[in-house]
């Protein structure tokens, strides 16, 4: 997840030499893990008029080397389904895509998300949604970076951890089998035979109580 | 019979929904996506080995596996093979993939050291075998090319993704893997230098840009004395999977001073090793066409020319201070264009790669090559008769005498206007020489204390000396000034070079309705505050030697 940070100072200030702005960019990111492990990540960031200049001289209409740069600082993950949305007038972008393979299940048979940094300023909001806070200097530039953690509200026992390098790591529990459509079925099914059951014994007392009156 | 049949549909339903729940015959499919580097370059095989190196952004492959069938996976293990180079090895287990889930797992292989004997390219197989639910397995396969061990190959970006000259000279970045400064046989010419051509030297223990000059220069003049001369290796363009890349064939440092020849890679390669070795931070400019080394010294750029050892056969050569000057003249035009955004001036800085985990390649001793320094080393003695690996028509050797003579000299100064004589002095917060002709004004704006002194040079050029007090954070201080210049009509934008034994070292451009004006900056903390000097121009190239002698005196 570090790596998505700096992809994303790589992506502004790659070529700003001398762009340089006293004013902090401000970047937005947000995860949502869903109940397979995989990412679905959206980007926010704005710029001041010298910044967006820059930027646009950078990247000019191949608004695809974001993706690539993506794909070259992520490469834990494998990432697909690429969106851009420009805002012009207030200079700003959104770019949204899905990071396959986000979380997976350890020995533990725990879910396990991997923040891959070391001691990261975490504040939990909720039960499953935490928010990273990080400030960085890129080449000149301070950037206020906001990220927000959300996994699967279906998860529980959610826990932050360290791997065995010390990297800070979140674990859940969660079994995607007994959620989502596969819990529906699992309910309709016991509810049919439950009803069908109970429609019999019910039938059969009532052909009892008949049988009692008629002695 | 009808209040029993009802029912029993109810019961009969569910179980057939249960059924589909629990799915007894469901199975597991397993899906596998490779993406793999179209090459590996053995003299980087450490950067492909580690995950952290370069953002891990040099894996061998990639593999997503995606369970596509109805029932979870259990017990998944990927495991890879380089046959002929590397067995069966387990890449990672998983004790469950559930149905839908995906899994991406990257893979860096170590390689065994002797992949560096590699001399030619051949085309190689990789497989990958994933192994689930205790019997079942999949494998997959893919191809791909190992090179020489001399081949690099540019950019590993395809060529309908390339929109740059960087994207073309994307694996630069790996060139460090090509700086070997504990070869061995580098480290043994490097002694070589150190005692029979400069009789001791502690460039890296006084830490002084003279020093660092003079080492670069002398390390020049032993080139000049065993006569290396300039020569072309192998460079073609070739398709490798879905890359186009011109492919050089590269001679390693040692080769370079065994063969006593080089082309400017190879010699920018060998000057960086040789550095290294001696505890100087090396570098590497590459612009368009070429390459150059030099070194970085309290966050001072210095360069030389190293190809201007050229040979006969090329119409001369460049004596050890002329390639030093060459050099600052070709480090002046690259500061310019990279200053103008020009991407095509590259600076590769070995020791700041090497942490990102760009490091040398493993080469073992190699006694012919000891005895091949010890011959060329002959030339350092001043009494000895320079070595001659030419016919004999051909040796210029007697020339090479004056020319170190000269190297020694002149490295005391280290460029333009560095002498102490004709120099004042400014003591205040901050101390430092300039040139005495100039003209110094203290406190030349009533109502900006923090400006201490302005000393011109002429209209186009001058120092400013900053005491900015109420801060310790040189970043602040330059803000400030920046708000100052901004509120006189003067826009100004900065870079922060970076920052060496307290001082913090920047570079920027003003501009104002007068034109424009380039500076470079130092600030230190001091007593209260922020000093430090801005030396600017508006022909800052003009100046930039005159200007790091200034810098070189900042205390």
């Amino acid at each position: 997840m570090k790596k998505l940070f700096l992809a994303v100072m790589l992506t502004c200030f790659s070529s700003l030499l001398f762009a340089q702005e006293i004013k902090p960019i401000k970047q937005n990111l947000t995860f949502n893990i869903d109940n397979l492990g995989d990412g679905h990540i959206e980007l926010a960031i704005s710029f001041t008029a010298a910044q967006w200049d820059n930027f646009k001289r950078v990247m000019g209409n191949n608004t695809d080397l974001l993706k690539r740069q993506m794909e070259r600082t992520l490469p834990s993950y494998y990432l697909q389904n690429f969106a851009y949305k420009e805002d012009a007038m207030n200079r700003s972008y959104v770019l949204s895509f899905d990071a396959l393979g986000m979380a997976k299940v350890n020995d533990d048979g725990l879910w396990q998300l991997d923040l891959d940094m070391k001691k990261p300023d975490i504040t939990k909001l909720s039960d499953n949604v935490y928010t990273l806070t990080s400030n960085y200097n890129a080449q000149g530039a301070l950037i206020q970076q906001v990220a927000k953690v959300v996994m699967p509200a279906a998860g529980s026992d959610f826990k932050q951890g360290e791997d065995s390098f010390g990297k800070a790591i979140f674990t859940y529990s969660l079994s995607p089998d007994t959620h989502g459509t596969r819990l529906l079925l699992l309910v309709l099914g016991v509810l049919l035979v439950a009803a069908g059951l109970a429609w019999h014994f019910v039938s059969a007392r009532k052909l009892v109580s008949k049988n009692t009156q008629l002695v | 019979m009808k209040k029993v049949l009802l029912p029993g549909i109810l019961v009969l339903a569910g179980l057939v929904v249960l059924l589909i729940y629990f799915n007894p015959f469901a199975t597991g499919n397993v899906d596998v996506k490779i993406q793999n580097a179209n090459y590996i370059m053995p003299a980087a095989y450490k950067v492909y080995a580690n995950p952290d190196a370069l953002n891990g952004e040099y894996y061998f492959f990639k593999a997503l596996i995606t369970n596509n069938g109805d029932a979870p996976l259990k017990n998944l293990k990927v495991s890879y093979q380089v046959p002929n180079y590397l067995d069966w090895t387990e890449l990672e287990t998983v004790p469950i993939i559930y149905p839908g889930e995906h899994l991406v797992v990257r893979c860096y292989p170590h390689f065994k050291d002797d992949i560096v004997n590699k001399m030619t390219q051949s085309q190689e197989k990789g497989e990958v075998k994933i192994e689930y639910n205790g019997s079942q397995e999949k494998t997959k396969s893919f191809g791909f090319n190992i090179m020489g061990r001399n081949q690099f190959v540019y950019t590993d970006i395809p060529p309908d993704e390339a929109t740059s000259y960087p994207d073309m000279m994307h694996n630069t970045q790996l060139l460090p893997s090509l700086v070997t400064p504990e070869d061995p046989v580098v480290k043994y010419y490097t002694q070589q230098v150190q005692e029979k051509l400069m009789h001791g030297e502690a460039a890296s223990v006084s830490n002084k840009n003279e020093d660092a000059v003079k080492f670069l220069e002398e390390l020049y003049a032993g080139t000049y004395l065993s006569h290396m001369v300039y020569s072309g290796t192998e460079g073609i363009p070739q398709k490798l999977g879905d890359v186009n890349s011109l492919v050089q064939s590269i001679r390693l440092p040692r080769e370079v001073i065994t063969g006593n020849t080089g082309l400017c890679i190879e010699l920018s390669l060998f000057y960086c090793s040789v550095l290294k070795a001696a505890g100087l931070h090396p570098i590497i400019f590459l612009i368009p066409g070429h390459a150059y080394p030099g070194v970085l010294v309290n966050g001072q750029y210095y360069a030389i020319e190293a190809t201007g050892v050229n040979g006969e056969g090329l119409g001369g050569r460049y004596r050890p201070d002329d390639a030093l000057k060459v050099g600052m003249k070709n480090l002046q035009t690259f500061v310019q264009a990279a200053q103008q955004g020009d991407s095509r001036y590259m600076i590769i800085d070995v020791n700041a790669l090497e942490g990102k985990g760009v490091v040398p390649m493993e080469l073992r001793d190699d006694d012919f090559l000891r005895k091949k320094v010890d011959e060329i080393a002959v030339a350092f003695n001043p009494g000895a008769a320079p070595v001659d690996n030419r016919p004999a028509a051909d040796n210029v050797g007697p020339r090479a005498q004056p020319a170190v003579t000269r190297a020694r000299r002149s490295s005391g100064g280290g460029g333009e206007g560095r002498g102490t004589s004709g120099m004042a002095s400014y003591a205040g917060a901050i101390t430092f020489n300039y040139p005495a002709g100039w003209q110094r004004f203290n406190h030349p704006i009533a109502g900006v204390p923090a400006l201490a002194a302005l000393i011109q040079a002429n209209q186009f050029s001058s120092i400013s000396v900053y005491n900015i007090s109420g801060t310790s954070s040189p970043e602040q201080a330059v803000q400030y000034i920046q708000q100052l210049l901004a509120q006189n009509g003067q826009s100004m934008q900065y870079q922060r070079l970076g920052d060496k034994n307290g001082y913090f070292f920047y570079q920027g451009v003003t501009n104002s309705s007068g034109g424009q004006f380039q500076w470079q900056a130092v600030f230190r903390q001091a007593t209260g505050g922020i000093s430090g000097i801005a030396c600017g121009s508006s022909n800052y190239g003009a100046m930039a030697n005159i200007y790091s002698s200034i810098f070189s005196t900042v205390r």
